[in-house]
């Protein structure tokens, strides 16, 4: 699919306001969006919200052989991914052009700024180290996704703990979490990325939405981590039509304190994430569930669903183990279910309204794919009671529809039931 | 909201079930769903214009996009792409729309156990998000067999999938409860296998109920 | 499931208040219906909704525009060739509009747009199996409402029922946001919106109220506008100042 094309009105439009020194959604020239880091209840996952860009991290870590070139140091991997469902343009497989963009910029901001302990992540010099993947997929798209996904990229690295291990002589033995606590990562420094666009009008804009980086005219990211120093820059002209002027030393210290900030805010959550776990205090974390609001319309919480089914276990007591036979025994327990709706035996918070339609229905799951297998039981059930020869026709026969009126009305004598059972 | 107490006869428990519609800008339609601590998003869009390989001249064509968290894609995770297709293809009204896509990604957040069943329900739900035709809803439920009990467990997590001896994923359509979809692993007989259908067709009435009260929730107001 | 008028209904339930209707009236199954063999089935979640004398329809969510004949749409011109502009409407194929289909419009006459211009036209012909074709004109020839609209304005994308409801007569959005704002604005059934008001914040304003209308019920609407025009009051003030 292709992008939209971008309107004559909307460009005019932003770069006005831009002007004006308004921008779409509120925020002044040089205000980021908020961030919301939520973490799942693995180490080293996590999803970050920035406004409505939306991006998922996953560290994981395998033990590799090193490069020759560096025998004694882990190895890093960050791997950018563009979910199609992020943009209408985006296609799942080739690699785009900003998918590579992005990976670069990250692969600049966290490996070759050594911001990662490697050495303290090897376990036999030449032979085996730890390799750390870090896994980045986008999964919404609102403009500015190198921030968002460096700003996942570093809760996910400082999140993470790896296996420990120990070594006796020759071999390792990798220590599941059970037996031995798991092992932080080694940050030296916390570094994130800061984007700007700039417009024709020449003023900046700090964290700009989708709209805003399509109507802009050169981008500007800078990643700098909390001691105030520039880890990696990145300038570019997105059209070829003008030149801007200095932007780097206008906005760089709005960049600075802005990364500290941001930098305090993710070791913040971070810390308090792995407290939480470490204390097994499930009550105030951010996890994914939290990232599904409870209040809002469009969401649906339902407690552990229990389903009644008590008499199976006096079902498995009869021999024959027939499926019709558990009908029988169903089709009894919907009368007993059916008062059960509104009773204290279901949680409250969910809505099982269970007698509609169940088993009425059920007789026809006899006719669904699994015709050959029904056949191989009939077989069975033949050798068995006699009782269940009526059903041994129904299952492996195509003309049920009968047959399972007749059944049903034997069965469900004193149940009404409220809709026609056949076509 | 707390996480109930496992009672004696946990097997009957589904886990709790969270899930937003809408909560990404860019799709047409999309849903996260969480089942205990497995979370999956699922985004579509469609009807749009298909590519001139994969068009088809009187249906749509659905194409899926399933994206593991962990490293690039695998020979399994397009496994669990031609199921959700497979199962998908089965309730949309493709006719409706000739000659278009309807693009349905899903991303994996977390694996916890009950994956495909998982996102089963979550495409189906952020289909019906997106207001695409379909014929029925499908609610996926995802079982096992303990190795040494012979119990049947509904929806188990992780740790509870180590001591399977077999697992089972089904998928259900709302008419007539018919299997859309069956998945399997492991060993087991015809009579457990039955056995444990009849229970997953059970469970999936609850899983309708829920996309119904979803549903409900916000159809007055929106 | 069975459901009836009023209830909210999901993909496969039947509705049984239209099968026992015997009357020899046109029945009329609107979107999110569909009839098989006897029964009328439901294919989008929603709530199932009757209009007077016998029209049926399922009022469902959606953000993806699926093109109707007759109904105006925001588009935009991505292309100039021949006789016809390509314009994209937000729907899966991209609709044609001739360059005849204008006010005063000739073979020598032809009406100046540019690639990225939003046109608002009306569908004369759409179906799932053919390409959509626009006209800006209606079938007297004359313009009223349709065209191009100006670069000016703002464009946004909302969703395809906030659009039917902020359309209907009944909505008193529009007519309060009136009384003390003044403004232009283009609503396309495809979920586009072109507003255009006197300055900036304005637009921005009336483009706010309309995106916070989807949550809001009928009752909270005209806070909502009150709201809008104190904070533009407050803005405007603060920049005089």
């Amino acid at each position: 699919m292709k992008e939209v094309l971008l309107t004559n009105c909307e460009k005019n439009f932003v770069n006005k306001s831009v002007e004006q020194g308004t921008r779409l959604d509120g925020r002044s020239l040089l205000e980021a969006r908020n961030v919301k880091i939520y973490f799942a209840s693995n180490w080293g996952s996590c999803m970050v919200l920035l406004g409505q860009t939306r991006v998922v991290a996953q560290v994981t870590c395998d033990i590799q052989q090193p490069k020759t070139s560096r025998p004694n140091e882990g190895m890093l991997h960050i791997n950018v991914e563009l979910n199609p469902m992020a943009a209408q343009h985006f296609d799942s497989g080739r690699q785009s052009e900003i998918s590579i963009l992005i990976s670069r910029q990250l692969e600049k901001c966290y490996q070759d700024s050594k911001c990662i302990d490697l050495e303290s992540l090897c376990i036999i010099a030449d032979k085996k180290v730890w390799n750390l993947r870090v896994d980045i997929n986008v999964i919404n798209h609102d403009g500015n996704l190198i921030d968002c996904a460096s700003i996942a990229t570093l809760a996910a690295l400082s999140h993470f703990h790896r296996p420990d291990v120990t070594s006796n002589g020759e071999d390792i033995i990798v220590h599941p979490f059970s037996e031995k606590d798991p092992l932080p990562l080694t940050l030296y420094h916390y570094p994130v990325c800061v984007s700007f666009i700039t417009f024709e009008s020449g003023s900046t804009v700090m964290d700009p939405t989708y709209l805003e980086e399509r109507v802009g005219v050169a981008q500007l990211t800078l990643g700098i981590n909390s001691y105030r120093e520039l880890c990696s820059l990145h300038f570019n002209y997105l059209t070829k039509t003008m030149t801007v002027e200095d932007v780097i030393s206008a906005v760089s210290n709005y960049a600075t304190n802005y990364a500290v900030q941001l930098v305090q805010q993710i070791k913040e959550a971070v810390n308090y994430d792995v407290e939480a776990r470490y204390k097994k205090d499930d009550r105030n974390t951010n996890r994914f569930k939290e990232c599904i609001m409870t209040k809002k319309l469009t969401t649906m919480n339902s407690e552990c669903i229990s389903i009644k089914l008590r008499k199976w276990s006096e079902i498995e007591n009869i021999e024959s183990d027939v499926d019709m036979e558990k009908k029988e025994e169903e089709t009894e327990n919907c009368t007993i279910i059916k008062p059960g709706i509104g009773s204290a035996e279901l949680i409250p918070n969910t809505n099982i309204s269970f007698g509609e339609g169940g088993p009425n229905t059920w007789n026809m799951s006899e006719s669904s794919e699994e015709e050959i297998s029904d056949v191989e039981i009939t077989t069975v059930i033949k050798k068995k009671e006699n009782k269940t020869i009526e059903n041994i026709e129904l299952n492996g026969d195509s003309e049920e529809e009968n047959i399972e009126i007749l059944e049903t009305k034997d069965l469900m004598h004193s149940y009404k039931i409220p809709m026609p059972i056949n076509k | 909201m707390d996480m109930s107490e496992e009672t004696p006869q946990s097997e009957y428990i589904l886990r709790p079930m969270n899930c937003e519609l809408n909560q990404l800008s860019m799709p047409d339609g999309s849903a996260m769903l969480m089942q205990g601590n497995t979370a999956v998003i699922a985004g579509i869009y469609g009807p749009v214009e298909a590519k001139l390989q994969k068009m088809i001249y009187d249906k749509a064509s659905v194409e899926v996009s399933y994206s593991p968290i962990k490293g690039p894609t695998k020979v399994d995770d397009r496994m669990t792409e031609m199921y959700i297709k497979e199962t998908c293809e089965a309730a949309i009204i493709v006719t409706f729309h000739p000659a278009t896509a309807i693009c349905i990604n899903v991303q994996e957040l977390e694996d916890s156990g009950g994956m495909l069943a998982c996102t089963i329900n979550a495409a189906c739900l952020a289909l019906i998000n997106a207001g695409i035709p379909m014929k029925f809803t499908i609610a996926a439920i995802n079982c096992m067999i303990q190795k040494d009990s012979e119990d049947i467990i509904l929806d188990p997590d992780n740790i509870q999938l180590q001591e399977a001896k077999a697992e089972f994923t089904f998928a259900f359509d709302s008419m007539d409860k018919n299997v859309i979809c069956c998945y399997t692993t492991g060993c087991f007989t015809e009579t457990e296998f039955l056995k444990t259908m009849d229970r997953c067709k059970q469970a999936s009435q609850y899983v309708f109920d829920f996309y119904r009260n979803l549903v409900k929730k916000y159809a007055n107001v929106i | 499931m069975e459901v009836s008028i009023g209830d909210v209904v999901m993909p496969g339930d039947t509705v049984k208040d239209i099968t026992t209707i015997t009357k020899k009236e046109t029945i009329i199954l609107g979107p999110g219906l569909r009839r098989e063999a006897d029964t009328v089935y439901a294919y989008k979640a929603g709530v199932l909704k009757k209009t007077e004398p016998a029209v049926y329809y399922v009022d469902s969510y959606q953000k993806r525009y699926v093109p109707n004949r007759g109904e105006h749409v925001v588009g935009i011109v991505t292309q100039k060739g021949g006789d016809i502009f390509k314009v994209d409407i937000g729907a899966s194929e991209q609709a044609s509009l001739s360059y005849l289909a204008f006010e005063g419009a000739t073979k020598k006459n032809r009406p100046d747009i540019q690639v990225g211009d939003l046109v608002f036209a009306k569908l004369l012909v759409a179906s799932k199996d053919m390409e959509p074709e626009l006209v800006c004109v209606d079938s007297h020839g004359k313009e009223k409402k349709l065209g191009i609209l100006s670069s000016e304005g703002m464009l946004f994308t909302c969703s395809l029922s906030l659009i039917r409801k902020i359309l209907n007569h009944n909505s008193p959005l529009f007519n309060m946001l009136a009384r003390n704002q003044a403004f232009e604005v283009a609503a396309g059934m495809n979920g586009r919106v072109w507003v255009k008001a006197r300055t900036i914040q304005e637009t921005i304003a009336i483009a706010t109220a309309i995106l916070a209308a989807e949550y809001a019920p009928l009752s909270d609407i005209k806070k909502l506008c009150s709201d809008i025009e104190k904070t533009l009051l407050l803005t405007q003030s603060g920049n005089m100042d």
